[in-house]
């Protein structure tokens, strides 16, 4: 749209701007109209489900014909020192992994300003689209390449270990209740590193190329360039990503862990989604419930919590 | 624009990237690869971990 510029033009156009912001303002309605409606259907009806942690809730008997319990179920989180252990061992397990996924979250900003160092243009081009790759297959599929990996007996790993003489026979990886923590954050990263660089690939790209002729021409060095220009320029949205990871910080999603879970490190792997999931399907549907809903009210906690400390140190804020 | 002569830290860097971007994009292509291969190697060897890193004995789909 070309701007209006002189005096006549700029009349018109503000003659015919109160029409045109309603109409834009109903049109902008109607656009976001579908995705109101799925937010309410995916997001807050399912908040009816909240209903089931008053009840002596089983599956099969209908609700009216269950006893109202009250507080019940939140009380047996706190009632009875095995159960209150059970869930400080999942927080704990919650808690490391989501602050190890906040801490490494850095990876993918170094991947992207690495990656844009390569001088040669197919090399680059190559690696981008191989890492992005795990990115579109699901948890169960990676955990099925883990195992077809890593497995004791037919394992490439340990095929390749034995027959190097390195272990007489194969290490268990998959089932092992050591680095549970480090293996997950490292498979994660595997499957979303190249991904996670794609946004900081385009943020790079979107840096104005003349700053780095001003910094040349001045001397400096390459690491002086990326720490001057590159890392001021992505900085916003290295932020976005973790004020929105920081909201998350409880809910680190079930598939991972769901699929990596075994008996043996199940101790150090059942985060509060999968624990959620795990009691609720060993027909605990009330306690679960309860459970779940204590996770996302310290969810919104969370995410307020870090909003007002961007607004106060950053200046901006996403809510 | 003429181009500049590599200098030794230049070109130490530079190795240093392409290796370690290999190696992650090796991780990331080499299970696919190797289902893939296993998928058209013959039963026998790729149960018994023979079929690692090349495509041994297509498997017969006459049974």
């Amino acid at each position: 749209m070309e701007l209006p510029s002189g005096e006549l033009d700029r009349n018109t156009f503000v003659r015919r701007e109160p029409d045109r912001k309603i109409a834009n303002k109903y049109k902008l309605f109607f656009m976001a109209f579908p995705f109101l409606i799925i937010t309410f259907i995916f997001y807050y009806l399912p908040i009816s489900g909240w209903i089931y942690a008053f009840y002596d809730f089983i599956p099969g008997i209908p609700l009216s014909d269950t006893p109202y319990v009250g507080f019940k179920w939140f009380r047996t989180i706190v009632a009875n020192p095995t159960q209150t252990g059970e869930v400080l061992r999942v927080l704990r397990n919650t808690l490391v992994m989501s602050s190890l996924g906040l801490i490494t979250s850095i990876f993918p900003l170094i991947f992207a300003i690495l990656l844009t160092e390569i001088k040669t243009g197919w090399y680059r081009k190559f690696v981008q689209t191989m890492t992005t790759i795990p990115n579109f297959i699901s948890w169960i599929l990676v955990n099925a390449l883990a195992f077809s990996l890593f497995s004791v007996d037919s394992g490439v790993v340990n095929m390749i270990l034995i027959q190097l003489g390195i272990t007489d026979e194969g290490i268990n990886f998959l089932a092992s209740s050591s680095h549970v923590w480090l293996t997950m954050i490292l498979w994660y990263w595997w499957k979303s590193l190249g991904w996670g660089a794609i946004l900081y690939l385009a943020g790079i790209s979107g840096i104005d190329q003349e700053l780095y002729e001003a910094a040349e021409v001045d001397g400096a060095s390459r690491f002086r360039k990326i720490w001057h220009i590159t890392v001021p320029g992505l900085m916003p949205t290295f932020f976005v990503l973790l004020l929105l990871a920081i909201g998350n910080f409880v809910n680190n999603g079930m598939e991972q862990y769901f699929a990596f879970q075994n008996a043996m490190n199940k101790d150090s792997i059942e985060v509060l989604d999968l624990y959620v999931y795990n009691i609720a399907f060993a027909n605990n549907f009330p306690f679960a419930t309860a459970v779940s809903m204590l996770k996302s009210i310290v969810s919104v906690i969370l995410l307020f919590g870090a909003n007002t400390l961007s607004k106060k140190v950053r200046g901006e804020s996403i809510i | 624009m003429k181009k500049k002569k590599m200098g030794a830290a230049e070109f130490t860097f530079q190795c240093i990237l392409y290796v370690l971007f290999g190696i992650f994009t090796l991780s990331c292509i080499y299970p696919f690869y190797y289902l893939f291969i296993n998928t058209i190697s013959s039963n026998d060897l790729s149960s018994a971990g023979y079929v690692t890193f090349i495509q041994r004995k297509f498997i017969s789909l006459i049974i």
